[in-house]
């Protein structure tokens, strides 16, 4: 079954939804793909993304349209027919066929995409108030109804949108067999003349703050968006500014002239409008832009914002921020956000203290400007605790002079350790209160040992000898090293 | 060589180079001019007056690169140890940028914050970073220390290359941010380091209260060498309570030079008396 046509099959009088043979028969020359839905699917969602370099509503219209609401975007193209005109030309070039249709409703504005057949593209334009003349004369399919309704209408001798204006309401009703049918008409007709609002939902979420730069010329080399960066910063931050707004989060679209868009994120740690910071999080993450065969528009958005009072340079900051008009905090929050966007988020921490007494649970790690609980005064007396702790307790193979008693030697990593000192031990209980598995109770004696050599090691010995438990003799681990 | 009373033409000709040379790399003059620009910035002094004598300005500069770098392998705690005392001593409320590439972490763990609180580092000043390689820790390091934000930078590396090691000494010095870097010692090359430190376990001393239990850590330091500073030895124990490195003892193997004038004068008057 053929589902699709280019411009010369149509003209040879072939049809969508006819058998591949019929078409065989009547064009013996015929080219045949096998149809893929999925990546047809696919393709119109590149395609739907490429397409916020107009506007950020856009929204994909069933298997092969889109919606674009570009209410207050036009005038960025030269007007209604530019913004056609424009998008008509790139896809061109990027080996799309589309057909636009412009007007003051979405019903309206798919009824001249779809029914006005025109060669010039500033002939889908619907003018202001005028959906009611320019839709008159097209084909009932470009109401969005059913092939049923469609076929009923037609059945009726209602071939043509305009005939249905006249219609008494009550009157149709009744020439149909069900009520829906009549409904869904009356419907589109008041959505396409605005009788009815019908809102279009964005794919993704609009940003109440953009910024947009449009090439005539491709650029090549992420170096020139380097050099364009300023200009969007500047721009935003000034929108931003005038709401008392700052960014958290901010996005830089690429559009690139194959239909593909490319976006970095970067997230600031606290709410900023600041330019130099905001050109130094994404000049350093530029770089893994893809610019492909060229980069010919960029769009820089705001994506979470949040409030931010005026700048109010602080005179109690210490004087080497007061060059930057920085507290101590804000150029703390300005380091973590460079190195968390270069490095990633979970790689810049700080450490805090957690209510446990497993050794492991004790310090977690937190984002490096989250609120931390404060850590106690140091202890004077308190158990010793290892400098640094392993990720995962390892095994160790112990002599010991008795079984309860501290070891004598210990291999750790191949290497034969003699024991010097040792400390210990001491009980470590296992949370019960915590974990479900009761059987999971081994409790911990852990020693803190010192070699021949002055190294130290912090070590357990994990169960006990002659209780019952589950897995057999203790067994040794080394947790942790002591500086 | 040097004579008393008239000035040594030669003298004032090396004088007015090492000064010019001095200028050119922007650090204090060297060793055979101390009384010039010495205590022009202010030291990091490691509280040891016998350590802090022998560096120039009576401590380490605090705008350059330090480096610290264990003896053996198994002395990398030893060496994090000496770097946690000398961030200790820096001692100011900025955070402390810690860096650690994933090699140093898997050899040694990471930084477990009760015992850095034991050791006397109050654990919510560390800001960490954990990066996969040395050349994220490198980067981070180089834009703490551009940031003037931290109060020190520390990083932990496997090895760093001396144009590394020249641009976070370049920074340092602009930025007025001191910079350790913490070596594994097989990556150890050259460097442009401001000093570099040696350092291993050493036994510790019995405590007061029990025989055998480990007693404060002790390290054998050893300066390796110093810009306009004598490379030396010494046995040091890190007072927790008072954030304070000590000389432990005098060292067993001191170098042969300190020691052979007595036993020369020894011999001789042996000969006399035979």
């Amino acid at each position: 079954m053929v589902t699709a046509l280019n411009a010369a099959g149509e003209a040879a009088g072939l049809y969508v939804g006819m058998a591949l043979t019929d078409a065989r028969a009547i064009l013996p020359a015929l080219r045949t793909r096998p149809a893929e839905p999925d990546k047809d699917t696919r393709a119109l969602a590149v395609l739907a993304d490429w397409c916020t370099r107009y506007t950020p509503w856009v929204n994909i219209d069933g298997a092969d349209g889109l919606w674009l609401d570009v209410t207050g975007c036009a005038h960025l193209f030269g007007g209604e027919a530019g913004l056609l005109a424009d998008i008509a030309r790139r896809l061109q070039d990027i080996g799309v066929s589309v057909r636009l249709g412009l007007a003051d409703t979405p019903g309206a504005a798919w009824a001249a995409a779809r029914q006005i057949r025109s060669t010039r593209v500033a002939d889908g334009i619907v003018p202001p108030g005028g959906a009611r003349d320019a839709l008159a004369p097209l084909p009932v399919e470009g109401l969005r109804l059913t092939p049923e309704t469609v076929a009923t209408l037609k059945r009726l001798g209602l071939a043509r949108i305009g005939q249905l204006y006249d219609l008494p309401r009550a009157g149709l009703k009744r020439r149909f067999a069900s009520a829906e049918e009549p409904e869904a008409v009356l419907r589109r007709l008041d959505q396409a003349f605005g009788v009815h609002d019908e809102p279009v939902a964005p794919l993704r979420p609009a940003p109440a703050y953009r910024a947009r730069l449009g090439f005539a010329e491709p650029l090549t080399e992420v170096l020139a968006i380097e050099t364009l960066l300023p200009d969007l910063v500047v721009d935003l931050c000034r929108a931003l500014a005038q709401d008392h707004r700052g960014a958290r989060r901010l996005t830089l679209a690429a559009y690139r002239v194959d239909g593909r868009v490319e976006r970095l994120t970067v997230a600031a740690s606290r709410p900023t409008r600041d330019v130099r910071h905001l050109q130094r999080l994404f000049r350093e993450r530029v770089a893994q832009i893809d610019v492909g065969f060229g980069i010919d528009g960029l769009i820089l958005s705001a994506d979470r914002v949040d409030e931010l009072a005026p700048d109010q340079p602080s005179f109690a900051a210490g004087a080497r921020f007061a060059a930057d008009g920085l507290s101590q905090d804000a150029a703390v929050g300005r380091l973590v956000d460079r190195l968390a966007n270069k490095l990633g988020p979970d790689r810049v921490m700080q450490t805090a203290p957690h209510a446990s007494h497993l050794p492991e649970k004790a310090a977690r790690r937190i984002g490096a400007l989250d609120i931390a609980p404060a850590w106690p005064e140091a202890p004077r007396d308190g158990p010793p605790r290892p400098f640094r702790m392993l990720d995962r307790p390892e095994p160790i193979e112990v002599t010991a002079e008795v079984p309860e008693g501290p070891p004598i030697s210990f291999r750790w990593r191949r290497l034969v350790h003699r024991i010097a000192r040792a400390e210990g031990p001491e009980r470590i209980a296992p949370e019960w209160w915590l974990t479900q598995d009761l059987d999971d109770d081994r409790i911990r004696d852990y020693y803190q040992v010192e070699d021949a050599e002055g190294r130290r090691f912090w070590l357990y010995r994990e169960g006990l000898f002659g209780a019952p438990g589950r897995d057999g003799p203790p067994r040794w681990y080394m947790h942790g090293l002591f500086a | 060589m040097q004579t008393y009373g008239k000035p040594n033409p030669r003298v004032t000709v090396i004088r007015d180079l090492q000064a010019a040379i001095a200028a050119l790399e922007k650090r204090p003059p060297a060793l055979s001019v101390p009384d010039e620009g010495a205590a022009a910035a202010p030291a990091w002094r490691l509280g040891a007056p016998d350590v802090d004598a022998v560096l120039p300005g009576g401590g380490l500069p605090l705008p350059a690169l330090h480096e610290v770098a264990a003896e053996a392998y198994n002395d990398g705690p030893a060496a994090a140890g000496f770097a946690a005392a000398l961030a200790v001593r820096r001692g100011t409320a900025a955070p402390l940028l810690w860096c650690s590439a994933a090699t140093a972490t898997a050899a040694y763990g990471a930084l477990h914050g009760p015992g850095l609180l034991n050791f006397g580092l109050p654990p919510d000043r560390l800001l960490l970073v954990a990066a996969r390689k040395d050349i994220d820790v490198l980067w981070a390091m180089e834009e703490g220390v551009r940031s003037g934000v931290p109060s020190l930078v520390v990083g932990e590396v496997m090895t760093a290359d001396l144009t590394a090691t020249r641009r976070l000494a370049l920074a340092a010095q602009a930025a007025g941010v001191p910079a350790l870097l913490l070596r594994n010692p097989r990556g150890l090359c050259a460097s442009a380091a401001y000093s570099r430190w040696r350092i291993a376990a050493r036994p510790s001393a019995d405590t007061a209260f029990a025989a055998h239990a480990p007693g404060r850590p002790r390290w054998q330091v050893r300066l390796e060498r110093c810009r306009g500073g004598r490379p030396k030895t010494w046995t040091m124990e890190w007072e927790h309570e008072t954030g304070r490195l000590v000389v432990a003892a005098p060292l067993a193997d001191r170098p042969a030079a300190a020691g052979r004038p007595s036993r020369h004068a020894e011999i001789v008057g042996l000969r006399r008396a035979g």
